[in-house]
C-alpha cells in the first residue's frame, strides 16, 4: 500500500481507538460543569422561563424546572443570566455561557452560533430546543439524553404552569 | 450537402456501450441513495455538508453520458453535416464547470469557517427510544457513500478505454478516488468527536480542493479538445498512436511519394485529413479511394477522413 493512502487511513485507526468513550467536549465544559458551576443563559418567555429582576434568579417555568433538574443531577451550581436572545446567544459562542433556554425553538436565527438539541417538545409548527456552547459535544449529548428521557412529563409541567 | 458518413459503433463497443449505460444507470440509482441517506444524517459538520453536495455533483457526468451516448450517434443531417460527436465535448464542459464552480465555493466556505473559528457540534439522535450520539450514524453513512462508488468506478474504466469515451473515463476515475472524501469527512467527523473542532472545516476544505482540482483539471482537457488538440488516449496521459500509424501506413503505400496527416477528436472518434504527394496521376481517384478505405480500416475510431493530393507538401505551397 502506498505510503500517501495508507497514512491516512492509520489515522483514522488512531482516532478511532483513541475515542471510544466518544464524544469529547472541545473545551471540556462538561466535566467542568460536573460537581461545579453552570452558566445558563435565561430569556424571560412564557410559560417556560422566568426571570426575577430584584433575586436576579430564575423564577420558575417549565425549561426553568427542567435545568434545575438537570443540574442536580450533575450535582451542579447554576449561574443565571437574564439577557436578549441575541445577546445570549453572542455570549454562548464566546465561551461565556454553558446552555441557553427560553422557549427557544430550531427556526431560531442564531443557529450557527451554538449546538441546538434535538427537539423535545413540539407546539403547533414550534419545535422547542435549548442551545449548547458550540463544540461542546459531550454536554450537548448529556441534555439531548436528558431531555429525551422527560419528554412525556413535559405536557403535564405546561399544564401546572398555566394560568388557572 | 455531402454529409459525414453515419456513424455506428463496432460490436465490441455496442456491447461495452450498453453494459456501460447499465452501470450509469445503476449508479445514478445509487448516489440518489447516497444524497438521501447522507442528508439525513448532515448534522452541522462541514466536511459531511462537503461530501454530501460532492455526492450530487457526481450525478451529473452520469446523467451527462447517457444523454450524450444517445445523441452522438445520430446520423448527420443538413444542418449539422458533421454529425453530433461534438455534443460530448460540450457536455463535458458544462460538467466541469460546474465541479469547479462548485468546488472554489466550498473551499471559501470551509476556509471562512475555519478563520472565523466557528465550532461544529454533533450532538445526539434518538430512535426506538434510545439516543446516541450522531457521529455513530455518520460514520455507516460514509462508508456507503465510498465503497459502491469505488467498485462501481472499478466497473466502468475499461468500458471507457474500450468506447474511447472521455465522459466515462471521467466519470469512473473520480468514483474511484472518492476513497479519499470519505476517508476525509471520517477524520473530520472523528475529529469532532474528539474534541478538536478544527478537523471538520480542515477535512472540508481537503474535500473541496479534491472537487476544485477534479474540476480544473477535466475543464483543461476538454477546452483543448474543443479547439481541435491533437488526439490522445482516453486517460488523457499521452498523445495517441493512431495519426502517426495514418501516416506511415500512407507512406509505404507505391504510388505515394510523401504523406502527411493531421486529425482531430470529436467525442468517441477522430476526423482528420491527409495529404499525398502521388508519384504519377494515373488512377488518381481510385487510389484515394481505396487508400481512404484502408486508413479508415486500421482504427474503428477514424470516422471521416479525407485525403488529399498535392504537389508538395512544403507549408509555403498553399494556395493563396
Amino acid at each position: 500500500m502506498r505510503l500517501c493512502s495508507a497514512l491516512p487511513i492509520w489515522l483514522l485507526c488512531v482516532l478511532a481507538s483513541s475515542g471510544c468513550d466518544l464524544p469529547h467536549d472541545s473545551a471540556g465544559t462538561l466535566e467542568r460543569v460536573r460537581n461545579g458551576e453552570i452558566r445558563v443563559g435565561i430569556t424571560a418567555n412564557e410559560p417556560w422561563a422566568r426571570f426575577d429582576e430584584r433575586s436576579k434568579a430564575a423564577a420558575g417555568g417549565v425549561e426553568v424546572r427542567l435545568v434545575e433538574e438537570f443540574a442536580g443531577e450533575l450535582n451542579s451550581e447554576i449561574v443565571w443570566r437574564q439577557d436578549s436572545e441575541s445577546d445570549l446567544f453572542e455570549a454562548l459562542r464566546n465561551g461565556e455561557l454553558d446552555l441557553v433556554i427560553g422557549g427557544l425553538t430550531d427556526s431560531t436565527p442564531f443557529a450557527d452560533k451554538a449546538g441546538l438539541t434535538q427537539p423535545y417538545v413540539e407546539l403547533g409548527k414550534q419545535k422547542h430546543i435549548w442551545a449548547v456552547r458550540p463544540g461542546e459535544n459531550a454536554l450537548l449529548l448529556q441534555v439531548d439524553e436528558f431531555l429525551q428521557a422527560r419528554k412525556p412529563r413535559i405536557g403535564q409541567m405546561l399544564a401546572e404552569e398555566s394560568p388557572p | 450537402m455531402k454529409r459525414s458518413p453515419d456513424f455506428e459503433f463496432p460490436p465490441e463497443q455496442e456491447r461495452a456501450l450498453k453494459r456501460a449505460r447499465r452501470l450509469e444507470w445503476l449508479t445514478i440509482a445509487y448516489l440518489a441513495s447516497v444524497v438521501i441517506v447522507m442528508y439525513l444524517v448532515l448534522g452541522t459538520s462541514q466536511a459531511m455538508k462537503t461530501a454530501w453536495i460532492e455526492d450530487m455533483l457526481s450525478l451529473i457526468p452520469p446523467i451527462v453520458f447517457l444523454i450524450s451516448s444517445r445523441v452522438a450517434t445520430r446520423p448527420p443531417s443538413d444542418r449539422f453535416s458533421y454529425g453530433f460527436h461534438r455534443v460530448v465535448s460540450i457536455a463535458f464542459l458544462c460538467a466541469s464547470l460546474a465541479l469547479l464552480a462548485m468546488g472554489l465555493w466550498l473551499l471559501a466556505e470551509a476556509s471562512i469557517k475555519l478563520i472565523t473559528a466557528e465550532r461544529p457540534t454533533i450532538g445526539g439522535i434518538t430512535l426506538f427510544g434510545h439516543t446516541f450520539w450522531l457521529g455513530w450514524l455518520m460514520l455507516p453513512a460514509l462508508v456507503w457513500s465510498v465503497v459502491p462508488a469505488i467498485l462501481l468506478g472499478r466497473g466502468k474504466l475499461p468500458l471507457a478505454s474500450t468506447m474511447h469515451d472521455k465522459v466515462l473515463h471521467a466519470d469512473a476515475s473520480m468514483n474511484k478516488a472518492d476513497w479519499m472524501t470519505g476517508l476525509a469527512a471520517m477524520i473530520g467527523v472523528l475529529g469532532i468527536g474528539l474534541g478538536y473542532w478544527w478537523a471538520d472545516s480542515v477535512a472540508a476544505a481537503i474535500i473541496s480542493l479534491d472537487v476544485t482540482y477534479d474540476g480544473a483539471r477535466h475543464l483543461r482537457e476538454v477546452v483543448a479538445d474543443l479547439m481541435d488538440e491533437t488526439p490522445k488516449t482516453v486517460d488523457r496521459s499521452e498523445p495517441d498512436p493512431l495519426p502517426q500509424q495514418v501516416e506511415e501506413y500512407l507512406k509505404q503505400l507505391p504510388w505515394v511519394a510523401d504523406a502527411r496527416v493531421r486529425m482531430r477528436e470529436e467525442g468517441h472518434v477522430f476526423f482528420g485529413e491527409g495529404f499525398v504527394v502521388p508519384r504519377d496521376e494515373s488512377q488518381l481517384v481510385n487510389r484515394l479511394y481505396e487508400a481512404t478505405a484502408a486508413c479508415c480500416g486500421l482504427d474503428w475510431r477514424l470516422h471521416d477522413f479525407v485525403l488529399m493530393p498535392v504537389t508538395s507538401l512544403e507549408e509555403t505551397d498553399t494556395p493563396k
